[in-house]
């Protein structure tokens, strides 16, 4: 049997992904979109379609913003491919995914990846009991199942907390608390970038409501040196300490955790694309030009997994990445790509200040206590870890090796970027030189008899 | 607790989970299902360690659980049926100790 061949193939149905999904069928170029999850939106814009008709105002206009493009994209003629993983992109751009339990291969002449961002890990003691959640978790339960915890504490810091804590105020939900690890350092560096920011003034206006509106109703707490949770089989509460060393207690059975997001780079990197240190937003990135080109010439990269930008920026990468493919098809659009070009910049200009102002202290990076789990998979803690680093383990491989770290079902992606900087701490040598976990295909566990399904030829 | 934040109404479906009968909405995911249902807890990881829903995006690998006698299932992933009989799965005893 042979593969299923299309000229496009799109990985991932969120903005970046929806969005390019349009230019590449306006243009007729016979495209597919394959996602993990049952309905596209993406995580920003998850189950729109199903909240749309009820329209809890709760979620915010930004989620709502999401509307026009789901529909458009409903429309738009690209073969939606739900409910399916992809765990390997071959050299030969060969899509190998597994969807209810059968493989299959399919193969492009050009694969646009918008596999989006994950939350950066936030280990603190205790974050592994039941009842600690990402916030990231906790918006996605607000959206698809429209549950939310009464008195959570959230901690942490980023665009991502202040709108969910927001959400959860508007929802009627009371919120114990917001620990908020914003230090003066942070603002120190940020300052100097506020007037390119104010190119967003929308989305400054925006953060600007949520903030205030969260310290109407509920207690902030600022000036925070170490957090950990309490509770022994479940989250009892927070215990904070303060810069002035004074602690607070917070009760509490749900507690969210929140420290940024960054690209997800499981599958670009398995797929052995270039990557790079992003010194400013402190995460890896992979390496493309202004359209999204990855080192791999027939592969583009759109969205939050080539860099950090959000839902409106994602849109227009995606968008900006498919009339660069288009164009290589033999149809210009000098003018639209000029034009996405600029948004994208537009959209990129709030960056430099949030990057800053919102990357987590090093102490909050970095686990603190030596019970602190840090490969959430292996459970293996802050001590194993400095242990493995004592007996000689020199990069995150080895550490793999010494104590299982990164070894588990998630593939580092709890845990990568804190083994990497506990090395590089460790060392002295850069994050670049200390490099991550090498990842490789599957990116996700698939079993043995979701492979044996797989008819016809083998990935090359 | 998890609450809801909408007057919520869809056709009942029934799950059990470690042989506790659990209703859910049709169309539900799992993990979010039983988290109304107020289970916390869903497995042990190596040492055993309890772990309960994380990330909610399949990321984390958390959430895992044995549906219908198959384990490793993503909760978070996966939505709802009728009937689903659902177990805490639990790490090994041995799990995760380094030999030697």
């Amino acid at each position: 049997m042979a593969n299923q061949h299309f000229q496009i193939a799109i990985i991932g149905a969120g903005p970046a992904g929806m969005a390019a999904a349009l230019t590449t069928t306006k243009a007729g170029l016979e495209t597919i979109v394959i996602d993990d999850q049952k309905d596209c939106g993406g995580q920003v814009y998850r189950n729109l379609q199903a909240n749309q008709k009820i329209s809890p105002a709760y979620l915010g206009q930004s989620y709502y913003d999401g509307v026009n493009l789901a529909r458009s994209f409903a429309g738009c003629g690209a073969i939606c491919r739900p409910n399916c993983t992809v765990w390997q992109i071959t050299d030969a751009h060969e899509i190998a995914l597994v969807s209810r339990g059968k493989a299959e291969l399919i193969t492009a002449d050009y694969i646009i990846i918008a596999t989006g961002a994950i939350e950066r890990p936030m280990p603190v003691k205790g974050w592994t009991l039941p009842g600690v959640m990402s916030v990231g978790g906790a918006q996605t339960l607000l959206k698809q199942a429209a549950i939310g915890a009464e008195d959570a504490v959230f901690v942490g810091s980023g665009p991502l907390l202040y709108l969910t804590a927001w959400q959860y105020i508007k929802a009627g939900l009371s919120v114990r608390a917001v620990i908020d690890i914003t230090g003066a350092k942070q603002w120190r560096s940020a300052i100097p970038f506020a007037p390119l920011a104010l190119f967003q003034p929308g989305m400054l206006a925006m953060g600007w409501k949520w903030i205030g509106d969260i310290r109407r109703n509920t207690e902030v707490i600022n000036h925070v040196s170490a957090v950990e949770i309490t509770g022994q089989s479940q989250a009892q509460g927070v215990s904070c300490t303060l810069l002035t060393g004074d602690k607070i207690e917070i009760g509490s059975n749900h507690i969210f955790l929140h420290q940024g997001v960054v690209p997800n780079v499981n599958l670009t990197m398995a797929t052995g694309l270039a990557h790079q240190w992003d010194h400013q937003a402190h995460c890896w990135r992979p390496v493309i030009d202004v359209t999204g080109k990855s080192s791999d010439e027939q592969i583009y990269i759109a969205g939050d997994g080539g860099g950090i930008g959000g839902a409106k920026a994602a849109a227009i990468a995606g968008r900006l990445a498919a009339s660069a493919i288009v164009a290589r098809c033999g149809k210009p659009r000098f003018l639209a790509q000029l034009y996405y070009k600029l948004r994208h910049l537009h959209y990129l200009s709030i960056r430099p200040f949030l990057d800053r102002l919102y990357l987590p202290p090093a102490h909050f990076r970095l686990a603190q206590a030596d019970e602190t789990i840090i490969c959430r998979c292996e459970a293996v803690s802050k001590a194993d870890v400095d242990a493995a680093l004592d007996s000689g383990a020199s990069g995150p491989n080895q550490l793999k090796a010494f104590c299982r770290a990164g070894m588990g079902r998630c593939q580092g992606r709890s845990c990568g970027l804190v083994v990497q900087e506990m090395i590089a701490s460790h060392t002295g040598q850069s994050m670049t030189e200390t490099g991550y976990y090498r990842l490789r295909p599957p990116v996700k566990p698939i079993t043995l008899a979701e492979l044996a399904s797989l008819e016809g030829p083998w990935p090359e | 607790m998890f609450k809801s934040t909408m007057p919520q109404n869809g056709e009942i479906v029934h799950l059990h989970f470690d042989g506790k009968a659990i209703t859910a909405f049709d169309g539900d995911n799992l993990a979010a299902a039983l988290l109304r249902a107020g289970k916390a807890q869903f497995r042990t990881a190596a040492k055993n360690d309890p772990r309960g829903p994380y990330c909610m995006m399949g990321v984390c690998f958390e959430c895992l659980v044995e549906i219908d006698g198959r384990p490793n299932q993503q909760a978070c992933q996966i939505t709802v049926r009728d009937g689903m009989m659902i177990q805490r799965q639990n790490a090994p005893d041995n799990a995760g100790k380094t030999s030697g």
